[in-house]
C-alpha cells in the first residue's frame, strides 16, 4: 500500500493543473454543503428548542383524522370543508395513559380556534380584513399550562388563574395593534372577540388579565398566540354537548320543514291579538332537553401537550404511547414537536431539502466534470499502466492505484473544504446576521442567525466526500482496468 | 528442455475489413542462458512474437510454451504472475515510472508479487543492480531527469530484479545513439554472460545480430533463419 500511496501521492503533484481544477471543484462542493447544512442543521435545532420551549412541548396527542391537524388547525389548505378540529375521544382513558408513562413529566390539554379581535368600543370599525384574519387562540387550563410551558413569562399583570375568565396577549400583539388600530391596550381592558360561524355571530368579552413573553422570544409567533381561558375558547368554537348529536324529529315536526315560510304568515293561522295573554313558552314546549344539548362541553379538548422528563426518548414514548392508544382501540394519535407545530416547523425541512438538491445537481455535475479529467489523465497514462501490467501488476493493483488518487485528492480538496466551511460557519456566527422579518423570525424561530459547527455534519462532509471520491473513481478505473499490457509497446 | 518454444504460432489482426496477417505460423526454441536475437525488417513479425512469448498477446493459433507449459489458455491472473515470475522487460522507450527515482523503479517490480517486502537480500542485490548498470550517483533521480542511456540502464537493472528467466528487449538501442547503444548491448551481454540469464531481443540492426549467439530471422511473418553460433564467434569489440 506504501508504494500505492506514494506513486498516487506524486501523480497528483506531478500533474497539478488536473488536481487543482479538480481539488477546486471538490472543495467548492463540500465547502457550500458543509455551510449549508450546518446552517439548516442550527437553525432547525433553534426552531426545535423554541417551538416546544414556547408551545408545541415534546409530544402532542390529536384525535386521529383523516386530515392533518397540528396545533393551529387543519394543515389542509385544498379544500375549505370540515376545517373543525377534532375533539379527543376517551379523554380520561388518554390521560391515564399518559400518567402511566414514566417519561412524562407533566401535560396540558388545549382547545384551539380562531377570533377577531374587535375594536369597536375604542371607535375602530371593523373591516373586511379583520374578518378574515382572526387571531389563532388557544384555550387553556393555566395551571397545567404554566407548568408544562415553565419558560412562558408575565410582563405584565398575571397569569390567569382555572376558572377565571380572562385572556393572555403578548408584547409583541398589543404593540402591533397599537400601530395598526391606534388602539393601546393595557392590562385590565376588555377585549371583544367574535367569531362568525355557521351558527351566526358569537361575541365574548374577557379582561387583559396578563402580557406574556415566550421562553424563547420570538416576534413571529407572539404575534399569533393568544391564550384565552378554556370555557371562552370553547364557546367560541361552538364546542356544546349535543354538537355531535343527530335528534330525530317525529313527523309533525317534520312537517314543517317542509312548510313554506309564507306559510307561516297566512290569514288563515290564528293570530295573537293585541293584550293577548299566550303562553308563548307553552308553545315552544319542553326546553330542558334543548338547553342541556347546548351547554358548553366541558370535557371536549382538542390537544395534549406533553413534556418529558429531561434526556427522555422522544420516539421510542411516541411510539408506546400510539401502540398503548392502539391497543385500548382509543382514536387518537401521539405525535413529536413538529407533528403538532405542522407546516411552520417543516418550511425550515423543505428548505433543506430544496438547498441540497441544488447541491445535489451542482454535484453531478461536479463529479462528471472531474470523471471526464481523470478518463483523460488515464489515457494520457496508458503507457505507465501498460508498463506497470507488463512487469507483473495485476488488475487489483492499477484499481487500487487509481482508486487511491482519486479518494487522496478528494481526501485532501475535501478536507480542505471542510476547513474553510468551518471558517465560513465561524464567521456567519460572528456576524449574528439579525432575522428582522416576522415570517423569516417564525421560520427560524428565532431573532438572529445562531450557526455551530458540529460533528454532525462534519461526519457527513466526510461521507460526501469519500462518496464522491468513489463515484468519480468508478469510471476512470474501469477504462484503466481495460488498458492491455501491450500498451506499454504501442503507446509511444 | 527449452526454456521458450514457439509452435506453429499463427498471429491474425483485423485491420477494418481485412486481416493482417502478422506471423504466419513460426516455429523455434529458446534454451536457457541463450543471448537471442530475433531478426528482420520492419514488420516482419518480430514484435509481435516477442509479444507472445512475453505473454502480453496470445498467439490466433499455435501455442508457445514457457519452461515447458502451454500459456495460451492461461487466464490474465495466472498470466500476469507467470509473466512476473519468469519474465523481464526491458523496452525501447524505456517505459519507466516517471514518478517514481531510478531506486524506486529498479525496486517496482518486487513490490507487485505477493512476496513484496523488500528484505536486505532484496536490497543488496539492487545495490549490486545498480552497481553493474553504473548508476550508483543516479539513484535519487527521476527519469526526466536521466538521458536516454541511463534511463535504458534503469530499465535493464529493472528487468533482472526479478531474478527472471528470460528478459525479453524490443529493439532496446532503437532510441538511443550509436555509442550508448553499443554499451547497453554490452552490459546485457555481460549480465547474460554472469547471471545466465535468457536474453530475447529483437532487432533490425546487423551489428546487433552479430552478437548473439542464437539468431532468429523472420521475414513477412515466416522464420527464414534459425542458427546457433559458438560465443566465441559472436562479435563486438569488448564483449
Amino acid at each position: 500500500m506504501g508504494t500505492i500511496f506514494k506513486i498516487a501521492l506524486r501523480n497528483l503533484t506531478q500533474h497539478r493543473t488536473k488536481t487543482l481544477i479538480v481539488g477546486a471543484l471538490i472543495t467548492l462542493g463540500i465547502g457550500l454543503t458543509f455551510v449549508g447544512n450546518t446552517v439548516f442543521e442550527s437553525v432547525s435545532q433553534g426552531v426545535k428548542r423554541g417551538y416546544s420551549e414556547n408551545f408545541t412541548g415534546d409530544i402532542m396527542i390529536k384525535a386521529q383524522s383523516k386530515k392533518v391537524f397540528s396545533l393551529f388547525g387543519s394543515e389542509d389548505f385544498s379544500s375549505l370543508d370540515d376545517l373543525a378540529v377534532p375533539v379527543i375521544q376517551n379523554y380520561s382513558q388518554v390521560l391515564d395513559a399518559l400518567r402511566a408513562t414514566a417519561s412524562v413529566s407533566s401535560f396540558t390539554s388545549v382547545v384551539s380556534g380562531y377570533a377577531t379581535l374587535n375594536f369597536e368600543a375604542q371607535g375602530q370599525a371593523l373591516d373586511l380584513e379583520d374578518l378574515d384574519r382572526g387571531d389563532p387562540m388557544f384555550g387553556i387550563e393555566p395551571e397545567s399550562y404554566f407548568k408544562t410551558f415553565p419558560g412562558i413569562k408575565i410582563l405584565e399583570g398575571r397569569t390567569l388563574q382555572s376558572g377565571e375568565s380572562g385572556i393572555l396577549m403578548s408584547r409583541s400583539r398589543l404593540d402591533q395593534i397599537a400601530t395598526e388600530k391606534k388602539v393601546v391596550l393595557k392590562v385590565g381592558d376588555e377585549i371583544h372577540l367574535n367569531v362568525f360561524g355557521d351558527s351566526g355571530l358569537k361575541l365574548r368579552v374577557v379582561p387583559l388579565v396578563g402580557i406574556y413573553q415566550f421562553a424563547s422570544p420570538n416576534k413571529g409567533f407572539e404575534e399569533i398566540f393568544t391564550f384565552v381561558d378554556v370555557q371562552t375558547m370553547r364557546s367560541l368554537d361552538s364546542m356544546i354537548v349535543g354538537s355531535k348529536d343527530d335528534v330525530k324529529l317525529d313527523a309533525s315536526i317534520q312537517s314543517i320543514l317542509t312548510t313554506s315560510s309564507d306559510d307561516f304568515f297566512d290569514d288563515t293561522v290564528d293570530k295573537v291579538k293585541p293584550g293577548s295573554t299566550v303562553d308563548l313558552n307553552g308553545i315552544l314546549g319542553d326546553k330542558t332537553l334543548r338547553k342541556s344539548l347546548q351547554t358548553i362541553d366541558n370535557g371536549a379538548w382538542h390537544d395534549i401537550l406533553i413534556r418529558l422528563k429531561p434526556d427522555s426518548d422522544i420516539p421510542g414514548t411516541i411510539a408506546g404511547l400510539n401502540a398503548s392508544f392502539t391497543k385500548a382501540n382509543i382514536p387518537v394519535v401521539a405525535v413529536n414537536w413538529k407533528g403538532a407545530a405542522g407546516f411552520p416547523a417543516n418550511m425550515t425541512d423543505l428548505a433543506q431539502v430544496l438547498f441540497n438538491l441544488v447541491i445535489l445537481i451542482l454535484t453531478i455535475v461536479a463529479v462528471i466534470i472531474i470523471i471526464n479529467t481523470l478518463v483523460i489523465s488515464v489515457m494520457e497514462r496508458m503507457p505507465e499502466i501498460g508498463t506497470m501490467r507488463a512487469l507483473g501488476a495485476q488488475r487489483s493493483f492499477i484499481r487500487k492505484l487509481f482508486t487511491t488518487e482519486t479518494l487522496l485528492m478528494a481526501g485532501v480538496f475535501g478536507l480542505i473544504g471542510i476547513g474553510l466551511g468551518t471558517i465560513g460557519v465561524l464567521v456567519i456566527d460572528l456576524l449574528k446576521i439579525p432575522i428582522d422579518n416576522d415570517a423569516l423570525q417564525m421560520v427560524f424561530s428565532a431573532t438572529k442567525l445562531d450557526v455551530q459547527v458540529s460533528l454532525k455534519q462534519v461526519a457527513f462532509a466526510l461521507f460526501n466526500t469519500a462518496i464522491i471520491g468513489v463515484v468519480s473513481s468508478v469510471y476512470p478505473v474501469s477504462v484503466a482496468l481495460k488498458v492491455s499490457p501491450l500498451k506499454a509497446i504501442t503507446t509511444e | 528442455m527449452s526454456i521458450v518454444e514457439v509452435q506453429s504460432a499463427k498471429k491474425f489482426y483485423a485491420l477494418g475489413k481485412t486481416t493482417v496477417e502478422a506471423v504466419k505460423g513460426v516455429s523455434f526454441a529458446i534454451e536457457q542462458g541463450d543471448f537471442v536475437s530475433i531478426a528482420g525488417p520492419s514488420g516482419s513479425g518480430k514484435s509481435t512474437i516477442l509479444n507472445m512469448i512475453g505473454l502480453i498477446d496470445t498467439p490466433t493459433d499455435g501455442e508457445v510454451f514457457i519452461q515447458g507449459n502451454p500459456v495460451s489458455q492461461l487466464k490474465d491472473k495466472k498470466l500476469t504472475r507467470l509473466r512476473h515470475e519468469t519474465i523481464g522487460f526491458i523496452f525501447q522507450s524505456f517505459n519507466l515510472i516517471p514518478v517514481l527515482t531510478t531506486r524506486e523503479n529498479i525496486e517496482f517490480p518486487l513490490l507487485l508479487g505477493k512476496d513484496n517486502k523488500i528484505t536486505k537480500e532484496r536490497r543488496d542485490y539492487i545495490d549490486f543492480l545498480i552497481e553493474e548498470v553504473g548508476l550508483q550517483d543516479r539513484q535519487k533521480n527521476r527519469p526526466n531527469e536521466l538521458s536516454g542511456g541511463q534511463c535504458q540502464r534503469v530499465a535493464i537493472a529493472r528487468a533482472l530484479v526479478t531474478k527472471p528467466m528470460i528478459v525479453l528487449a524490443d529493439e532496446p538501442t532503437a532510441n538511443l545513439d550509436s555509442a550508448t547503444g553499443d554499451a547497453i548491448l554490452l552490459l546485457m551481454k555481460k549480465v547474460n554472460r554472469n547471471i545466465k540469464t535468457t536474453f530475447i531481443f529483437s532487432t533490425h540492426d546487423a551489428k546487433i545480430v552479430n552478437l548473439a549467439d542464437h539468431v532468429i530471422r523472420l521475414k513477412d511473418g515466416l522464420v527464414t533463419e534459425n542458427y546457433k553460433r559458438s560465443a566465441e564467434s559472436t562479435t563486438m569489440a569488448g564483449a
